[in-house]
């Protein structure tokens, strides 16, 4: 597999503080990346050693195969990064910072600039400072900033910060239209996992700076399919009579009183009565899909504010 | 800011105006000139020029647009010379603005030829470019307090009193950057005594200056962003 960003037991440590702990992540060529996290898991930490506004206290970076030691432009221009907030010169208008940027970057295309305005709809901003923009225009100018220059790896921290729905949703498409028609490959970080759910092919759950999980969308949905919740009264003889009168083994008990079933197969009328018909009360049968808020707060607790 | 640097080029010019008003063709331009230069080297130079080189240098991670620079990438030793690149020229031109205010000084009587026009332009240029030299230290410090530039100003016009009160004890006055350059310009306004001969007081600065550009230099590139 082609990797575009690889860490190896990547940490970050501030005195007895661990920022990010042995994180091992893999971003593969043209495929869209979600980091998942809870607020102060490690996620922007993590983006700043990758784009090496942190030095790492240990472990390794790996950009399109090759050891990252110190930014070069032959790596860095080949990225677009918007990372945490974005910031701009508040005295210039919003072409005029990516006037500077594009001239920095030696881009000769006059047209860039126009061009991905347009994409992200401040086209017509140009006589407004940046002082005078909203939260989600600056935000969207951050994302202008990133993709100017048409970059093969795409790096969004939190991008749909501030942004309105439609907004959101236009972002969204916007990266998926990216990576499926010009194979950019984006790693997007964020805390909403509905967000994430719609786009990513792969996502790395990010908890207490350490990689809980790395898993394909498919690998979740399959771990968090369709199921029926069954409420019952005595969860002890209700498995007996589920593997052996009923012959389903295909279930999940969660607690005393509540199981998954994932067999589909099975005759839920006939569940219903043969548990009822051995004095087991049922309080509810109702068919759930599991998606992955519920998986990720199962990874990472979910039992307070992150 | 670059207006508040502005304004304070305005600030001894309008006020020798306002004191020789009363003594019309009292000096010639070279002491016209140098009468305005000593107070500014001494006390208002280090306060103006301090603040806006903390500016330059901090501004950018203060609002946070350090980092776009950094992702392109831009090498951190290459942004902190353009930024010790731009205090100097800032600095020269305050520099130059301050003397051509000096032409103030024909309303009350003061004369000059293009000679003498042309000398002091030198001498002003040379204490700008001293001023460059004693200021590095603040920027320095500025640049290791980070984002805190409230502490930048403090530092400058504690620096700027520190240096004049320090021109009466002589060892002090042949070692502290602002006080040599004080004597290199040689304004003979007051009998100062030194420690020191002149070549300790120009090692002095030299060292000063040049651990102060390491300094720079090292911190730009240790720092995390």
């Amino acid at each position: 597999m082609d990797m575009v960003l690889q860490t190896i037991a990547l940490t970050k440590q501030y005195g007895t503080q661990y920022a990010v702990h042995n994180l091992d992540m893999n971003v593969e060529r043209g495929k869209i990346y979600g980091l998942l996290g809870r607020n102060g898991a490690g996620k922007t930490t993590t983006i700043r050693m990758i784009t090496a506004l942190l030095n790492p206290s240990y472990g390794e970076i790996y950009l399109f195969g090759e050891k990252l030691k110190k930014p070069t432009k032959q790596t860095f221009g080949r990225i677009g990064a918007l990372i945490e907030s974005p910031a701009f010169y508040e005295n210039l208008t919003a072409k005029e910072n990516l006037k500077i940027i594009a001239d920095l970057r030696g881009m000769q295309s006059k047209n860039s600039v126009e061009e991905v305005l347009k994409l992200v709809n401040l086209d017509k901003e140009t006589k407004k400072l940046v002082k005078q923009f909203s939260l989600g225009m600056k935000q969207r100018l951050g994302i202008a900033m990133a993709m100017m220059h048409n970059p093969e790896f795409l790096i969004l921290d939190e991008p749909t910060n501030g942004l309105d729905p439609i907004g959101i949703q236009q972002i969204r498409l916007l990266i998926q239209k990216l990576a499926e028609e010009n194979g950019v490959t984006v790693l997007i970080s964020s805390h909403i996992l509905n967000e994430i759910e719609q786009i990513a092919d792969m996502v790395g759950i990010i908890d207490k700076g350490i990689m809980v999980e790395e898993l394909t969308m498919e690998e979740i949905r399959h771990k968090n399919r369709h199921y029926v919740k069954l409420t019952v009264s005595n969860m002890k003889r209700t498995i007996p009579i589920l593997e052996k009168e009923l012959g389903i083994n295909d279930f999940e008990v969660l607690n005393d009183h509540e199981l998954k079933l994932f067999q589909f197969d099975c005759d839920l009328e006939n569940v219903n009565r043969i548990l009822v018909s051995n004095d087991i009360g049922i309080s509810e049968l109702s068919i759930k899909k599991g998606n992955l808020e519920e998986y990720f707060l199962k990874l990472t607790g979910g039992d307070s504010i992150g | 800011m670059l207006w508040i640097g502005i304004a304070g080029c305005f600030i001894l010019p309008v006020m020798a105006l306002g004191i020789n008003l009363s003594k019309p063709g009292e000096f010639t331009w070279a002491q016209y000139v140098q009468q305005n230069l000593w107070p500014q080297i001494i006390l208002l130079w280090p306060c103006i020029f301090g603040v806006f080189g903390s500016y330059i240098f901090c501004r950018e991670r203060i609002e946070n647009t350090y980092k776009n620079l950094l992702v392109i990438p831009v090498g951190r030793i290459q942004l902190a010379v353009s930024k010790m690149f731009v205090m100097f020229v800032s600095i020269m031109c305050m520099a130059i603005l301050t003397y051509i205010l000096n032409l103030s000084g024909v309303v009350v009587g003061v004369t000059v030829t293009l000679t003498e026009f042309l000398e002091g332009l030198r001498v002003y240029a040379l204490a700008g470019a001293l001023m460059f030299a004693c200021i590095l230290p603040v920027m320095l410090v500025s640049i290791m307090a980070r984002k805190s530039f409230l502490l930048s100003i403090c530092i400058s016009i504690v620096y700027a009193l520190a240096s004049f009160l320090a021109s009466w004890v002589a060892p002090l006055a042949a070692l502290l950057p602002i006080d040599v350059a004080w004597r290199i310009m040689d304004l003979k306004q007051f009998d100062m005594s030194y420690s020191f001969p002149l070549s300790t007081s120009f090692v002095s600065l030299a060292v000063i200056s040049i651990v102060s550009i390491v300094g720079i230099l090292y911190v730009s590139i240790k720092q995390e962003a």
